[in-house]
């Protein structure tokens, strides 16, 4: 029989997937002050996404994104879309490990090769993926209250040591929407919103298939509450300008922390905490790509593939931007572009169209 | 000559010739002979020491010796038959008596303490049960110590713990289950279950894996343990031992299963699960509030036993600006000439340690105080004076030592000695990178793992939400909704 | 055939293994022991006649810190290093070459900045301590005054052996018990001096003349040995220093933030008498409004007070006699708070933050006037009210005097 993982653990799995990457990089800070409107709406947006996504899966019940695909639109087609959904996920695991590799690289290890930084983090992947997705689902649920506890934790910290400055954020209605606009599309609703397509690998594993809807819907909005709160104390402690211009902003807000010369430089934690949202992403991905490549090469025992998979991964995490700034600049100016509004927004609703007029023709 | 293991059809002399070639000329066999009336010859034979001496002179001979005179039966030699079926019917007043016909059973009958009779010629011999081996009294628990709560503890004979066991759960539906295992020493096994408690599945589990048991001897539970754990390695015990028959009444109370083995006064509960390791028996004696809190400070403890040196080493060595200033330099002033690195300087303290608990076991009572003083003078103050290691090194492993302490079962505390080192070494190795990369490797192993198909770290994750009102804390026996049965209900 | 070149994963494993025993003995070069590196605790930049920069380090001796250790010495608690170079970092750098062992930087409490260096900026002096990740953001900045920022460093303190965290505890203790100190920590610099719309003031440190040898243990065996003093404050246009001005002037910027804790005020009242009041709590609230290209500046102080001390015969009986005390306090608030607005118009540096109030108030005003802000400013009207409620008197009523003399 296969694993199945319950509702809680998959709320859990979304939200720190969603929280992941988008609390490390603040993506709503194009937006200045506002990052929170546009982390908001474009939560909403990601909403409407991810109803497209279930409703593919309503048709399919039991088949992953890369499976549907080629009852949709063919044998030929389909299994070169599912190729392409394949390596856009290894792609994109590469992408988060480049990130937290840069991350602890900058911030605490720098006299420590990247490989090796990168090679563990890949190896405890590699073990989590192999010990299955139920696994990976129980693990999410306790390092969802463990990361969310210190997580807050923090910002008591920050409270307590009277860094939010509300003046901040004033004053509170914008007055030029169009960069709030800019950072709405495609910034934040391609970057922990669409991404949410990965998860349409991973419905079948779901053990109630009627609340897949409800329990994702409940988790993007909390991820993206969080991220918009997240936002908000950032820029109440440091303010547009430094979160702008600092590398990691929540970490900048962090090291301010200093509560009677004891509590002090917090960022090693926060570092930490944020290397294991990261990891979380990069199992989704991670597991999004094995199972991908395993339907499409049509492997059984889908073991076998993680280790070769993994290696091309971490190889690829390297290999895809010669230094951070640029692997920054691609992912802000490219990616979405070129990546994430064809297979997170364009091929999806293409797809369901599809499905749909099939569905019809096949009642009437 | 390959001694034959069938029917017995042989005279007195042949009869004991064999025996002796069975069970070698042991001192400890004792044959009494009879000669009645030169009619009907007939032998008494037993092992002393693991027989009832009582027993055999007044419910065996003696009847046997006031009807022999009267008795038609004894008169005809050929008939030992109706001879053997007229003492077990109307002779012989012990408690159990059976007529056996091979030899097998006749040895095996023998060793394990119980009298045989034979006479001349029969081709059938009597066996009565006379076992009795000498055993210490029911005693306070020595491993497993409480405040408040009964004070017996199960001893090394099978019977008299089934007997504690039952004298707890006063109900028809308490199951017993004897069995044999080991080949050799041929151990008395019991599985304890309640029949309208037990979940079936896990119980259909639990008689497999004894029944398919090959070991040629069994000497302590432990040996049946790890056939009952699945067959992946882990450091984590998936099963849970007691001396205290109330432990084991009160986890067959909530759905467990329970198994004793003759010799040993620990016996095993299954399924149990990660949490489990951490409750105290007192935990249901005292009031919730305190016994809750004590659950968390134990849980809170194991933590720190298992984190402390690593964290300690990954902050100094990789991170130091998550120390205070002030604190920093004051560690730093303290390992001022400290000529080993700080891992280093933790590993030779904790292994330092580890030896020191082992020798605190095994040395002889009267030497004890030696070893304490060794330890704590000349190993504690004497290094720390000479420069050898920084004091705070040594509160380090003091801290780490005493919350191992307070960690209830051995086999749990046992687990976090042996993985405290890979977080050592980690922290070194790469700061708290390292530590957190092995909690999330720990975390992958045990959450996979399952105790009897359970899962290990059940209420915590999967989170069962009913399940908590006896997880991390306890609440009130009176607002606990269901006292009973936990493991159907979580699974 | 892909099946065959993947290869069993337990194989795998086993070959990660060993990658990974290898890791362990290649890595481990963020290993760094306690003992072997150097807490660098304070900097201070200094502008040397050739324009180029001199850094001084200061790090600490941590066995002559604590007595803890059995190999303590006697010497100071603290070394410094210095280094000479064309940018800051340059002189950092070659400072570091004098040190024993490597610097480590998370433990920075205090950069000192000379007054030299403050006149010509501040970010560029920062830019370096900004950038690198180990340097806190918490970290305290103070400008020199009338003494180089290496010979605040240099002088030896009593009670707190490290100069450079006597110094924070002298800053924050100002701050939290007089009132009439500011100190900021870099990522509050650079955000304020960023911020349209409100100027910096630091309060800066100064060494009492004359004296010598602070640098010599001798200065701590006297009762009163020489360390260095928070005399004023430096009041910045952008990131250069423009004016300076004594101690406790800069009490209106903290009202004005609502930062104040605690101060002491003293004002005269009637004839030749004094009070002392202890305020508690003061806030005040800003308005700004620009009416006919002239800006009206208003601003509402609200506050609780103490009497500490009554000098000259008084008598305190009921709610009337309060009365000239709570007015006399309010004057003198208020007196301090206009010189300062005085001052800050004088040399066009927005200190107290009008124009970011203004920027809350009037969010279309602001951006009309937010270029031209300074020279409005040095045009603006204000107005100032002050409330001062005092709720107890101490222990006494009457203030203590001899009073037979007087009733003859």
């Amino acid at each position: 029989m296969k694993e199945k993982i319950n509702t809680i653990q998959f709320f859990c799995l979304i939200v720190l997937f969603e929280i992941g990457s988008a609390l490390l990089l603040e993506v709503g800070r194009s937006a200045g002050k506002y990052g929170w409107i546009s982390l908001i709406v474009a939560g909403l947006l990601g909403c409407i996404l991810y109803l497209v996504y279930t409703k593919l899966h309503t048709y399919y019940p039991s088949l992953p994104l890369t499976q549907y695909t080629q009852l949709i639109w063919g044998k030929h087609i389909g299994i070169i879309i599912s190729f392409l959904y394949a390596l856009y996920f290894m792609y994109m695991a590469a992408r988060i490990l480049r990130d937290f590799t840069a991350l602890l690289l900058i911030m605490a290890y720098r006299n420590t090769s990247p490989v090796i930084l990168a090679a563990l983090m890949m190896g405890v992947c590699m073990y989590g993926i192999k010990q299955g997705i139920q696994t990976i689902g129980r693990v999410a649920l306790a390092g969802f209250v463990l990361l969310f506890s210190i997580l807050f934790l923090i910002i008591i910290f920050q409270w307590i040591n009277g860094l939010l400055d509300v003046e901040n954020v004033r004053p509170i209605i914008p007055r030029d929407w169009s960069p709030i606009l800019h950072t709405i599309f495609p910034t934040a609703l391609t970057i922990p919103f669409g991404e949410m397509i990965a998860f349409s690998m991973i419905f079948p594993d779901l053990d109630q298939k009627s609340k897949v809807k409800k329990i994702g819907l409940y988790a993007i909005i909390a991820s993206c509450l969080f991220l918009a709160f997240s936002s908000i104390v950032n820029i109440m402690i440091l303010n547009e300008d430094i979160v702008e211009s600092s590398i990691f902003p929540l970490l900048s807000a962090a090291s301010l922390v200093d509560i009677a010369h004891f509590i002090t430089r917090l960022e090693a934690l926060v570092v930490i905490t944020l290397v294991t949202l990261g990891i979380f992403k990069l199992l989704v991905f991670f597991y999004c790509t094995v199972i991908g490549i395993a339907d499409i090469l049509q492997i059984k025992n889908q073991n076998k593939l993680i280790l070769p998979i993994g290696l091309l991964i971490l190889t690829l995490s390297f290999a895809i931007a010669p230094n951070y700034i640029e692997h920054i600049y691609i992912g802000i100016h490219k990616v979405p572009y070129y990546l994430h509004i064809p297979l997170q927004i364009v091929v999806p609703i293409l797809l369901l169209l599809t499905a749909f007029i099939k569905n019809r023709k096949k009642h009437n | 000559m390959a001694i034959q293991r069938g029917l017995i059809n042989e005279n007195i002399e042949q009869f004991k010739v064999h025996l002796e070639k069975e069970l070698g000329a042991n001192s400890d066999l004792l044959i009494r002979e009879f000669q009645l009336h030169n009619r009907v010859d007939l032998i008494i034979v037993y092992i002393d020491g693991i027989c009832d001496k009582q027993v055999i002179e007044t419910s065996i001979i003696k009847p046997i010796l006031e009807v022999c005179n009267d008795s038609f039966y004894f008169n005809e030699p050929n008939r030992t038959t109706e001879l053997n079926n007229y003492l077990k019917d109307q002779v012989l007043s012990a408690s159990e008596v059976e007529i056996a016909s091979t030899w097998d059973t006749i040895l095996s009958s023998l060793v394990s303490g119980n009298t045989v009779i034979f006479f001349n010629k029969s081709s059938e011999v009597l066996v009565i049960g006379t076992k009795s081996i000498d055993s210490r009294s029911i005693s306070e628990p020595t491993t497993q110590v409480l405040v408040r709560g009964p004070k017996d503890s199960f001893t090394e004979k099978i019977r008299t713990n089934s007997s504690l066991v039952r004298s707890r759960i006063q109900h028809p539906s308490l199951r017993i289950e004897f069995s044999k295992l080991g080949e050799r020493t041929q151990t008395d096994i019991a599985i304890l279950y309640i029949e309208d408690l037990v979940d079936a599945s896990i119980l259909k589990k639990v008689k497999e894996k004894v029944k398919n048991i090959k070991i040629d001897g069994i000497l302590e539970s432990r040996y049946i343990e790890s056939f009952l754990e699945d067959e992946t390695y882990s450091p984590f015990p998936r099963t849970f031992n007691t001396e205290r028959p109330d432990v084991m009444a009160g986890n067959l109370l909530e759905g467990r299963i329970g198994i004793l083995v003759n010799g040993t006064p620990f016996g095993l509960i299954c399924p149990t699960l990660l949490m489990d390791h951490f409750k105290t028996a007192e935990d249901y004696y005292e009031k919730s509030d305190i016994s809750s809190l004590m659950r968390l400070l134990r849980i809170f403890s194991f933590i720190i036993s298992l984190l402390t040196p690593g964290v300690y080493v990954a902050l100094v060595t990789h991170h130091i600006g998550m120390i205070p200033t002030n604190l920093a330099v004051s560690i730093a002033a303290q390992r001022e000439g400290v000529p080993f690195p700080t891992v280093v300087e933790i590993f030779l303290l904790e292994v330092t340690f580890e030896i020191l608990r082992e020798a605190g076991i095994r040395i002889p009572r009267a030497s004890g105080q030696a070893a304490s003083i060794v330890g704590a003078l000349i190993i504690g103050q004497g290094v720390v004076e000479a420069g050898f290691v920084s004091s705070v090194s040594t509160i380090i492993v003091a801290l780490t030592a005493i919350s191992s302490f307070a960690v209830p079962q051995y086999s749990i505390g046992a687990t976090g000695r042996i993985l405290r080192f890979v977080f050592l070494f980690m922290g070194a190795f790469i700061g708290l990178y390292g530590i957190m990369l092995s909690l999330f490797f720990i975390g992958f192993h045990i959450a996979k793992l399952n105790s009897f198909g359970v899962p290990y770290l059940l209420p915590v994750t999967p989170f069962n939400t009913a399940a908590q009102q006896d997880n991390f804390i306890r609440m009130p026996w009176r607002q606990m909704k269901r006292k009973n049965n936990k493991i159907r209900d979580e699974k | 055939m892909v099946r065959d070149m993947i290869g069993t994963f337990s194989k795998g494993f086993k070959v990660l293994a060993i990658i990974s025993l290898c890791s362990f003995l290649a890595a481990c070069s963020d290993y760094k022991e306690v003992n072997q590196i150097s807490f660098a605790i304070g900097v201070a930049l200094d502008k040397e006649n050739d324009g180029t920069y001199k850094a001084t380090l200061q790090v600490v001796n941590p066995s002559n810190v604590t007595s803890a250790s059995s190999t303590g010495g006697q010497g100071p608690a603290i070394l410094n290093y210095q280094g000479q170079g064309r940018t800051v970092g340059e002189a950092m750098w070659k400072s570091f070459e004098k040190l024993p062992r490597p610097a480590s930087f998370p433990h920075l409490e205090i950069v000192v900045i000379s007054e030299a260096i403050a006149k010509e900026g501040l970010l560029n002096a920062l830019e370096l301590f900004d950038r690198e990740p180990d340097v806190r953001l918490s970290t305290a900045v103070t400008v020199s005054h009338n003494s180089s920022a290496c010979s605040i460093l240099n002088a030896l303190t009593p009670l707190n052996k490290i100069p450079s965290n006597s110094l924070i505890s002298n800053l924050e203790n100002i701050k939290k018990v007089a009132g009439t100190g500011q100190s900021l920590t870099i990522s509050q610099i650079i955000q304020y001096i960023k911020d349209d719309g409100q100027e910096v003031a630091i309060s800066t440190v100064a060494l009492p003349k004359k004296k010598k040898s602070t640098g010599d243990l001798s200065n701590l065996e006297k009762a009163s040995p020489t360390s260095p003093e928070i005399d004023g404050t430096a009041f910045f246009k952008e990131d250069k220093w423009v004016t300076w001005s004594k101690n406790h002037e800069i009490r209106p910027v903290l009202i004005a933030y609502n930062e104040m804790k605690s101060s002491y005020i003293t004002a005269p009242f009637e004839k030749h008498k004094f009070v002392t009041a202890h305020l508690l709590t003061v806030k005040s609230k800003k308005y700004t409004t620009v009416k006919d290209g002239i800006p009206y500046l208003k601003m509402n102080v609200k506050g609780i007070a103490e009497i500490e001390e009554i000098k000259g015969l008084y008598t305190l009986e009921n709610d009337k006699d309060l009365q000239p005390i709570e007015k006399s306090v309010e004057e003198e608030i208020k007196k301090e708070i206009k010189k300062m607005i005085a001052l800050t118009q004088k040399y066009q540096t927005d200190t107290l933050g009008f124009g970011k109030q203004l920027s809350f108030q009037h969010p279309s005003q602001w951006k009309y006037y937010r270029k031209s802000w300074s020279s409005l400013y040095q045009k603006a009207q204000t107005e100032v009210h002050v409330d001062i409620s005092i709720k107890t008197a101490g222990s006494r009523t009457h203030s203590n005097q001899f009073q037979r003399g007087e009733t003859q």
